[in-house]
């Protein structure tokens, strides 16, 4: 403990190791949150494309679960009118919708059978069949199929119907369709189409069940309706609901047999479901692309990093400039004391010497009597001087002093003042011009320590040839304006601002000694308390301009 | 210990006095006791009238029973069967009856005779997979019954003769395929039948059995001729029911060989009901006319001293004659109001005595119940529609009310207890329900202006109706609930879509939601029903687009009130895929939908669990919507 000297320490190592730390720590977090956004990004390119999907398929399991399984509310009472409606709708509003095949079918127990199939006794035959579709012009197309045309769809019938014979074979009354049945057996799926055959009433199931195993029912027809749906993914409209992640989503064929040449930086697909499943949904991004996204991420969060850096900076810079200020103020104080011990030294040391004098002396003249009356007298009067103006300034500080304002005619009020400093200063050279109107309201006593100061620095810090001092007092429209001008040693701009503080002293040859560095400070102070402001202008060895102003019209608290 | 038990059934006394009596509050009845079911039905004397047989439960099982009325203690349970219901009975007899333990359509035929003192079943023939109906008078004559079967093809009834001594049954007549029924005359010959393609009906005569048919009358579909039974000592004329040339339905005699009518009753504002000829007597015992109540006309004198001696007992209620023997001996009736269910008695004429013979619904004796009352409203244009209003016990200045939309559309709702009716009642609602047009019972104009209606002018109907309704004050506009079964459903179903202001929500049982499904039900080998089918609701494949328009499940995304949908697995009037399709549409549209499915009901929910949890549902869903 002993060790630690009392002094002001100033550690400018701690300050640095700060800021390093804090570049270090910027820089590593910096970099990886660039390291995250880009993982970030990337995960986002793989996971995003499920919501792209959904998106996308929403047409078409639209289609799939609401659209087709109108044509069972129907009942088989579908006649080629009103497939010819039905297939117009579903081609306008389900674009991938290529082509609609519809087949009017029949089950009968009758032996006259046309094209189709026999099981048992129950025969299921087309009786007619048409292919709608959109031609060029969106112009709605019905064809009639004859019997070679119909080839083509005969394996979507005969498969349809085989289902249904083996499901026929499995019913009984106490069957309940459920989804998976009816999925399994009224839906066929093959990439790129859909078969739906209408699902008939439990009933006229058990009743075909019937025509299949018995010979002697009454020979009746069934209608159903068999429709043939032609899909073509391409044509689905891809809408890419993150077009920052995906620079293209394309639906490709699942089996590609072209090599990709120039492979995307980023890549994902998706397999489509059911009667789409000969097609994928590929997802791509150039590396351009994709770092352009995690630049357009990245940005917002360096900023914030930068931000948190500069503020810590800023912390760092106040540290500093606090442990800067308190340093030079613990000088100044450390001056003071220096000066003040020697601004009390000296007086006390001329009384201590003269009172030796006196009393060692056998007889004292006249002349000796005197001239010790004189030294004491002034020396007294000096360290009286001295405590009175340290007095009056830590009054100020402390704003105890009270202000005792009045109207001050300032012709009357400067002649006195002047008069007195050609009294103490003989060799002053001392021009003055008053011109104002009104009175000024200030506290006499203070405004003359202001003028006093101001005099005795002009006189002080002149050379002995050239002291001059002009006086101006005017008033304008708000203030009333006192110039100072000397013709001394100058200030030198850098000090504009310091002069005006305690226990800050010029350092020049006038004032090795007799100076504590409270005069300026005190004016200042003073005056800011009487409501007016003082300022400085000069130049080094032309002369300096001290200017005070108060406000005419004065608020009185 | 004692003591307790009288206390609290002084109690108990005390507080039904006052909820009988007071007539601010009205008494919560729970559930069950509007829908309790009777133990003992099905009531019918002997020829002689000296028994009454009954179906009662035994052994969980519906079982015959018959009652001695002069001796009283001899009386007896006749079948004692423990794994199946007796389904029907009838008297061939003084001594025997002839039973039918076939439980439903599918099921294989097992008819029996059973004589009354030996109890020993004998089945009439061996157990078959075909259909039977049987033919009046269902007295034994010559040791056998005749009835139409489908032996020979499931689509086509011939005629047999079917001997009691269990030897088989003999075909007497093929069918060319266009008759749709027989009668016969009271000597057991068969002169008479009707022929039909169901568009155009024609009843055919011969002088003897063996001559050839001649045509009497020729009607269309929305005529009706029909043959109630012989003329006694002729048998060339028939009582029969006739609305030829006439509007309304009247009770006629007509000359078979002239195809003359001679007028025995009809009614100016509806159709005469099918009651009050007796096989027994070949006479028309009574007519009635469901006017606002039952107007019974009595044609035979002895049976008026009868009568008047009921009336005079049942003052106020309606009465319906159940059975009676050829003498009179012994009549069993039925008597109720609206606001009593009521119960079955016999007259004794030996006696000159009435007796009790069963309460229908007990646990409702002495309940205070609504009064219904008989309303008529004009529709938009200017047809008169009837209906009934069934005011809650608590009087207010506007009621919530309850639709309540009748099946059919060929039924009608008619005044009396209602079990629906009154349970709603109950629970604070008015009741409103309608004859719309195509409801049977006030003539063939205002029955056919409901063919092809669906949805159209008979729905206008009822919504006209609750605009009256709403108009007179009566209805709180805001508190309005449609409810009906099948077509009642159906009519709900389509207010849902439709007209969606008019009603707060709707309630469905079996509702009809597809036309093409419903029709789907007939199957194609009964192709005159078809086309009457066609005529009364439209064709298929020729009127599509009225399908589309007013089958609900093509507009299930217009429905934007409250739902309460029940469904029962057998019912084959509905698919399941358009029902459960129809309830995806509704509630895609966060419209709420509860939805009932119960697997193995029917379109009417028969098991008591069911019954009783498809009102209480009703209950609470009316009481959250209303």
């Amino acid at each position: 403990m002993g060790n630690f000297g009392l002094q002001y320490r100033k550690n400018l190592g701690l300050l640095i190791t700060f800021l390093v730390l804090v570049t270090v720590l910027f820089v590593t977090s910096a970099f990886f949150a660039r390291k995250m956004t880009t993982n970030f990004v990337e995960t986002e390119f793989s996971n995003k494309k499920v919501e792209v999907f959904d998106e996308f398929i929403k047409p078409f399991n639209d289609f799939f679960t609401s659209k087709v399984p109108e044509i069972s509310y129907y009942q088989g009472y579908i006649d080629s009118a009103q497939a010819a409606e039905f297939s117009n709708t579903v081609l306008r509003r389900y674009p991938f919708v290529s082509n609609v095949n519809f087949s009017d079918v029949v089950f009968t127990n009758r032996d006259t059978l046309g094209k189709g199939l026999r099981f048992n006794n129950l025969g299921i035959s087309l009786r007619n069949s048409y292919i709608f579709k959109l031609d060029a012009e969106n112009r709605f197309i019905g064809v009639h199929q004859s019997s070679e045309d119909y080839k083509n769809y005969a394996e979507d019938f005969n498969n349809m119907m085989l289902k249904l014979a083996g499901f026929l074979d499995r019913v009984s009354d106490s069957t309940k369709l459920t989804d998976n049945d009816i999925y399994k057996v009224f839906y066929t799926l093959q990439p790129g189409k859909i078969s739906y055959l209408n699902i008939p009433r439990m009933s006229d199931i058990m009743a075909y069940k019937s025509m299949m195993r018995f010979e002697d029912l009454p020979k009746s027809d069934y209608e159903q309706d068999l429709f043939v749906f032609a899909i073509e993914p391409r044509k689905m409209a891809i809408l890419n609901k993150y077009p920052n992640l995906y620079e293209d989503i394309v639906i490709k064929p699942i089996v590609d047999q072209y090599v990709v040449k120039n492979a995307a930086y980023l890549s994902t697909e998706l397999a489509l479901p059911g009667a789409l499943s000969d097609y994928k949904l590929q997802f791509e991004a150039s590396r351009e692309f994709i770092q352009h996204d995690i630049n357009r991420r990245f940005f917002p969060v360096v900023v914030g990093l930068s931000l948190i850096y500069l503020i810590l900076l800023m912390v760092g810079y106040l540290v500093y400039r606090n442990v800067m200020i308190n340093s030079r103020l613990y000088q100044l104080q450390y001056d003071f004391i220096n000066n003040l011990t020697h601004e009390f030294k000296t007086p006390v040391s001329v009384i201590k010497i003269a009172g030796n004098n006196i009393k060692s002396a056998d007889k004292l003249s006249d002349t000796e009597r005197n001239m010790y009356g004189r030294i004491l007298d002034q020396e007294a009067d000096k360290l009286n001087a001295l405590m009175n103006k340290l007095l009056s300034f830590a009054q100020i500080e402390n704003k105890s002093i009270k202000f005792n304002g009045e109207y001050i005619e300032l012709n009357e009020f400067c002649q006195h003042i002047f008069d007195a400093t050609h009294i103490k200063y003989p060799d002053l050279q001392l021009n003055y011009k008053i011109d104002v109107k009104d009175e000024m309201y200030a506290d006499p006593v203070l405004l003359t320590s202001v003028f006093q100061n101001l005099i005795d620095n002009a006189y002080k810090y002149s050379a002995p040839d050239r002291k001059v001092l002009d006086i101006r007092v005017q008033q304008n429209k708000k203030n009333f304006v006192i110039l100072f001008k000397d013709r001394g040693i100058g200030i030198d701009k850098k000090e504009f601002n310091s002069i005006f503080k305690k226990f800050y002293r010029v350092k020049n040859q006038f004032n090795q000694q007799g100076s504590i560095g409270l005069g300026l400070a005190f004016c200042k102070e003073i005056t800011a308390f009487m409501g007016g402001d003082i300022k400085v202008d000069s130049q080094m060895n032309v002369g300096t301009v001290f200017t005070l102003s108060f406000p005419v019209e004065v608020k009185k608290a | 210990m004692r003591f307790l038990i009288k206390a609290f059934s002084f109690l108990f006394v005390t507080t039904v006095l006052v909820g009988c009596n007071g007539n601010g509050k009205v008494e919560y009845i729970p559930v069950q006791d509007f829908f309790g079911k009777p133990d003992r039905f099905n009531f019918r004397v002997s020829p002689d009238g000296r028994h009454i047989a009954y179906l009662g439960l035994e052994d969980h099982c519906r079982n015959i029973f018959v009652l001695d009325i002069e001796e009283p203690d001899s009386s007896k349970q006749l079948t004692y069967q423990n794994n199946m219901n007796v389904q029907y009975f009838f008297w061939i007899g003084k001594d025997s009856i002839v039973f039918s333990n076939t439980q439903s359509h599918q099921d294989s035929l097992r008819l029996f005779t059973i004589d009354i003192h030996h109890e020993v079943a004998q089945p009439l023939f061996a157990p078959a997979k075909h259909e039977l109906s049987w033919l009046n008078p269902l007295r034994s004559r010559d040791g056998a019954l005749l009835a139409e079967m489908n032996i020979r093809d499931s689509s086509v009834f011939d005629l047999y003769r079917v001997p009691l001594d269990g030897s088989g049954p003999k075909l007497i007549e093929l069918n060319p395929g266009n008759i749709s029924s027989w009668y016969a005359s009271a000597d057991g010959k068969v002169r008479l039948a009707l022929t039909s393609d169901s568009v155009e009906d024609q009843l055919l005569y011969r002088e003897q059995e063996g001559d050839p048919y001649h045509k009497v009358v020729e009607t269309d579909f929305a005529t009706t001729i029909l043959p109630l039974g012989p003329v006694r000592d002729d048998h060339g004329a028939v009582f029969a029911m006739s609305n030829v040339g006439r509007d309304k339905l009247a009770i006629v005699k007509l000359d078979l060989r002239t195809g003359r009518e001679e007028l025995v009753a009809e009614n100016k504002y509806v159709d005469m009901n099918r009651e009050g000829y007796s096989f027994s007597r070949e006479e028309m015992v009574y007519t009635t006319g469901l006017l606002n109540k039952k107007e019974t006309r009595i044609l035979n004198k002895d049976f008026k001293k009868i009568y008047s001696k009921i009336t005079n007992k049942f003052d106020g209620y309606n009465i319906d004659i159940i059975d009676t023997d050829s003498a009179f001996n012994t009549v069993l009736f039925k008597t109720y109001t609206d606001v009593d269910p009521g119960g079955i008695y016999y007259y004794s004429k030996k006696k000159d005595k009435i007796v009790e013979l069963s309460v229908i619904n007990p646990a409702l004796n002495g309940k205070r119940l609504a009064p219904m009352e008989e309303v008529s409203f004009d529709s938009r244009d200017g047809k008169t529609i009837k209906g009934y209003l069934t005011y809650p016990l608590v009087k207010k200045d506007s009621y919530p009310v309850v639709v309540l939309i009748h099946d059919g559309p060929n039924r009608r709702d008619v005044w009396g207890f209602n079990a629906e009716v009154q349970f709603l009642a109950n629970r604070g609602y008015a009741v409103f329900q309608v004859n719309y047009r195509g409801s049977v019972g006030y003539g063939k104009e205002f029955y056919t202006a409901g063919f092809k209606q669906w949805g159209g002018e008979i729905q206008n109907d009822i919504s006209d109706g609750v605009a009256w309704l709403i108009h007179q004050g009566i209805a709180d506009k805001n508190k309005i609930a449609i409810m009906g079964t099948g077509f009642g459903g159906y009519s709900a179903l389509y207010a849902a879509c439709f007209n969606p202001t008019l009603y707060k929500c709707a309630i469905s049982a079996s509702g009809y939601t597809n036309l093409f499904t419903y029709l789907k039900e007939i199957p194609p080998y009964y192709q005159p029903y078809l086309q009457l089918y066609y005529n009364i609701i439209g064709d298929p494949t020729k009127e599509y687009e009225l399908f589309k328009a007013t089958s609900p499940l093509f507009h299930a995304e217009k429905v934007r009130m409250p739902i309460l949908m029940f469904h029962g697995g057998r019912d084959r009037f509905n698919s399941l895929t358009d029902v459960n399709q129809f309830v995806q549409k509704v509630k895609n549209n966060n419209v709420p939908v509860r939805y009932v499915f119960k697997e193995d009901e029917g379109r009417r929910f028969k098991k008591d669990e069911n019954v009783i949890e498809y009102y209480q549902m009703i209950e609470q869903f009316l009481k959250e919507q209303l």
